[in-house]
């Protein structure tokens, strides 16, 4: 096999890239694009006349679909559509369609539709959408660091790309990419809304959310995510600071607490944007309910890249007597401790507030860590695509600076 | 008299006396941080008395007029006014009021039950409604007292229930009182009450698996386990008993029973709060294992019975993330988003709250048997004197309607 050559072209792109805060990994094909058109008929199972018009099969397609199905001479009760064998929806009545986000990768997709007529029959059909082949790729994973400065705890504001030391594996690194400032951000603000927060709690965190939104910067978006041991209520991205919070009027707190679950939720929703990924989290950190754990969550936050800030709204220690039917004290001891381990990993930070009315300077403080971060980038010289944690240690003079950023990723 | 009058006279001597001894004292399971802390354990010597004092006297007029007012059929009246008369004379003299307290209304209520011993279950509601009043209020010195006397006016019912009905009234009364202390919340004094009242009706099945709960909180992990196999023995389906039973096997990851059990109750039967917990701790415990496609394949199954609950989708979105199969990961996580679940409390909470739901229905009989009774009441008001005279206490009290001390009673201390 040839070895792959990094051409000027290949590093000009991938530098016009960082600066546009393009994604994380640039993926070069080197020789020509060839889309394997292997068509596969439609498949009619266990019934007559059910076809899936669109899209049409063998044809490779990305983002969202609408896919479009004749149910034939029957109409059905109920149609489900199933997406690489998750259900992604159905519906009942005529037109039979459904739009379906399948995502940008470059992957096989199936799509499977189940009609199940009004006797209870059930018919299938499905559609298989190839990969486009790619005879020979380069991947060239740019990391990316948002580092976070400080100099006897005022932001250290005047430092420049020569000041910086980046080690991967303890290999010092080339910089290749250097911003400071006004980076654009797109956040998740995941505010705990069970019961504890009835009332003016709720109102406070939102006015909070409300004031980070309104200083944010014309490139920034955020969606609000309220959550309690289920989502109570979510609004779209946006750099709207009303619209954030539109729709929200007597939303009530209520329910027990899945931190975890919502983190990791945060994290999936934030997994498509492009740039400085982040996460602020409003909760006492306690968790009850969830299903994930939080060394679950820590898997996908360190793959995730993603800064997870988290404003504590409690002023008791991590080792209070909780226990719950769920976990006992030294479990819940534990869960606590990981969250804060994993926000410490991430390149965030915990904020602790003892009173609700705080939250609104809590998320001011973050606004302006952020806005004052420095995002370094480089190709890692070792990567081998192997899975493997790499480590990361960054350097810098002058001294007395205190640097904040991520520890390693994993070389996927 | 016949016999039975006997022994329901030589138990009211001993009510009387109870009452009038002062309550060993202990606090609420879970008081409020700064509220008013019970005092420790205290003990006084009980006057020899043929009249009460004068502090006791006017007490018991006022006490009089709140049995009036109970006799009359209002008991959230008579209990506001119990409340602020017990918080007056506990202000006015801290040191002596529970003395003064208990001689007042243990002479009344020694008074009534003479008259009409039928008339316990409306007094006895109406004294456990106390314990709540002071509670509420944080008045928690005032608590063990108003405790002590429901306490004896249901060990009085115990002792004179004969039929087989009297005995489940006197459980209802007993699991009633479990499930409003459970409202406090005094969790270990609920599980005696409750203890005490599945003596007296075994086959109550909800309050076997009411008591479990409370067991399994206190770490008495055989004696829930008993009390589960309990009712499976006697109703093999019970789904709850089944539910909670499959969760306290140890090792129930690799446990093949457990996993059995869950998928049994996530996939068959009603599409209720059971079938959602065992679905999801299925699904919590196959993510464990870190075999994300039977995951995968198992929420699928379980998604068509549960479409709206968003922890099955984001555990969905988790192991289709872990499995690498990111497009299909954000599927989930926006179809996550979307869902709105029910309103009233999630699967997972109704599973781990104190189980006052399952107590319910006694407490409900208990309070409509407690109305139907006031006329009793109102008769034995209405045949008393205006303030009796305390009863003299009795030399020796050992026989058994009549015990000799407050841990004789059935039940023990208020944590």
């Amino acid at each position: 096999m040839t070895p792959p050559r990094y051409t000027p072209l290949a590093r000009t792109l991938a530098a016009v890239a960082c600066a546009l805060l393009a994604p994380l990994a640039l993926r070069l094909a080197e020789t020509e694009l060839a889309a394997q058109t292997a068509p596969r008929p439609p498949v009619a199972a266990g019934g007559v006349g059910l076809t899936i018009v669109s899209p049409p099969a063998g044809q490779p397609a990305f983002g969202t679909l609408d896919v479009v199905v004749d149910p034939g001479a029957t109409a059905p009760r109920r149609l489900e559509f199933w997406f690489n064998g998750i259900k992604a929806g159905e519906v009942t009545r005529a037109p039979w369609q459904l739009a379906i986000d399948t995502g940008e990768e470059n992957i096989e997709r199936r799509l499977r539709v189940v009609a199940t007529d009004p006797g209870g029959q059930r018919r299938e059909a499905e559609v298989v959408l190839p990969s486009i082949h790619v005879d020979d790729e380069l991947d060239l994973p740019l990391q990316q660091l948002y580092i976070t400065a400080t100099c006897e705890g005022r932001p250290a504001a005047d430092l420049k790309r020569r000041d910086f030391d980046v080690f991967d594996m303890e290999h010092k690194q080339d910089i290749v990419t250097f911003e400071h400032g006004d980076i654009p951000l797109t956040a998740v603000l995941l505010i705990d809304s069970s019961v504890s927060m009835v009332g003016p709690p709720l109102r406070a965190a939102l006015a909070g959310a409300h004031s980070f939104a309104a200083g944010m910067a014309e490139l920034d978006e955020a969606m609000l995510l309220l959550f309690s041991d289920r989502v109570v209520a979510s609004t779209p991205f946006t750099a709207d600071p009303d619209r954030l919070l539109a729709g929200l009027d007597g939303t009530e707190a209520r329910g027990g607490s899945a931190v975890n679950d919502h983190l990791f939720l945060a994290l999936q929703l934030l997994e498509k944007r492009q740039g400085r990924r982040v996460v602020i989290l409003l909760s006492d950190g306690v968790d009850v309910e969830s299903l994930l754990s939080a060394a679950q969550v820590n898997e996908i936050a360190v793959r995730s890249q993603a800064l997870i800030y988290w404003i504590r709204a409690s002023a008791e220690p991590f080792d209070l007597l909780q226990r719950s039917a769920w976990r006992n004290v030294v479990e819940h001891s534990a869960e606590i401790r990981q969250l804060a381990a994993m926000v410490d990993a991430s390149g965030g930070r915990r904020i602790d507030i003892e009173r609700y009315e705080d939250a609104e300077g809590a998320f001011q403080q973050i606004l302006t860590e952020l806005r004052q971060q420095y995002v370094v980038g480089y190709y890692p010289k070792r990567s081998r695509h192997d899975g493997v944690w790499h480590p990361v240690r960054v350097g810098v003079e002058p001294k007395g600076v205190l640097l904040r950023t991520r520890d390693g990723y994993y070389d996927d | 008299m016949s016999g039975r009058s006997q022994c329901g006279s030589a138990a009211l001597v001993a009510l009387c006396a109870l009452a009038l001894s002062a309550p060993s004292v202990v606090a609420a399971d879970e008081p409020a941080a700064g509220a008013e802390r019970p005092p420790t354990a205290q003990s006084f010597a009980l006057p020899d008395p043929v009249e009460l004092p004068p502090q006791a006297q006017e007490l018991a007029a006022r006490y009089r007029e709140v049995f009036r007012t109970l006799a009359g059929g209002d008991r959230a009246a008579a209990v506001g006014r119990a409340a602020e008369l017990e918080a007056q004379a506990l202000a006015a003299n801290p040191g002596r009021a529970t003395e003064w307290l208990t001689l007042a209304d243990g002479s009344l209520l020694g008074a009534y039950l003479q008259a009409r011993p039928d008339c316990a279950l409306p007094l006895v509601v109406f004294y456990q409604r106390l314990v709540l009043a002071h509670a509420a209020r944080g008045r928690y010195r005032l608590v063990p007292r108003a405790l002590h006397v429901a306490d004896q006016l249901l060990a009085q019912m115990t002792l004179t229930a004969t039929t087989q009905a009297e005995r489940r009234l006197t459980a209802d009364a007993y699991t009633g009182f479990a499930a409003e202390l459970l409202t406090i919340p005094a969790p270990t004094r609920a599980a005696e009450m409750l203890s005490v009242g599945l003596e007296l009706a075994p086959d109550d099945f909800d309050g076997n698996i009411a008591l479990a709960i409370l067991l399994l909180r206190d770490r008495r992990t055989n004696d829930a386990e008993s009390r589960l196999d309990r009712v499976l023995k006697a109703q093999p389906g019970n789904r709850e008993a089944r539910l909670r039973r499959a969760l306290m096997r140890p090792g129930f990851s690799a446990d093949g029973r457990t996993a059995q059990e869950l998928e049994k109750l996530a996939i068959g039967g009603e599409s209720d709060w059971i079938a959602l917990v065992a679905a999801q701790e299925r699904v919590r415990r196959l993510l464990a294992t870190g075999d994300y496609d039977k995951s995968i394949a198992f929420m699928n199954r379980v998604l068509e019975r549960f479409p709206g609950d968003s922890s099955l989708r984001v555990a969905l979105a988790f192991a289709a993330a872990r499995s690498s199969h990111r497009a299909e990961a954000y599927l989930a996580a926006k179809t996550a988003l979307a869902t709105r679940a029910a309103a009233g409390e999630g699967a997972r909470r109704i599973f781990a709250e104190l189980p006052i739901r399952l107590l319910q229905q006694q407490t409900t009989r208990a309070l409509s048997s407690a109305d139907a009774r006031t006329p009793s009441l109102a008769a034995a008001f209405a045949l008393s004197p205006a303030v009796p005279p305390a009863p003299a206490v009795p030399a020796a009290p050992a026989s058994p309607a009549a015990p000799a001390t407050i841990s004789s009673a059935p039940v023990g201390r208020f944590r």
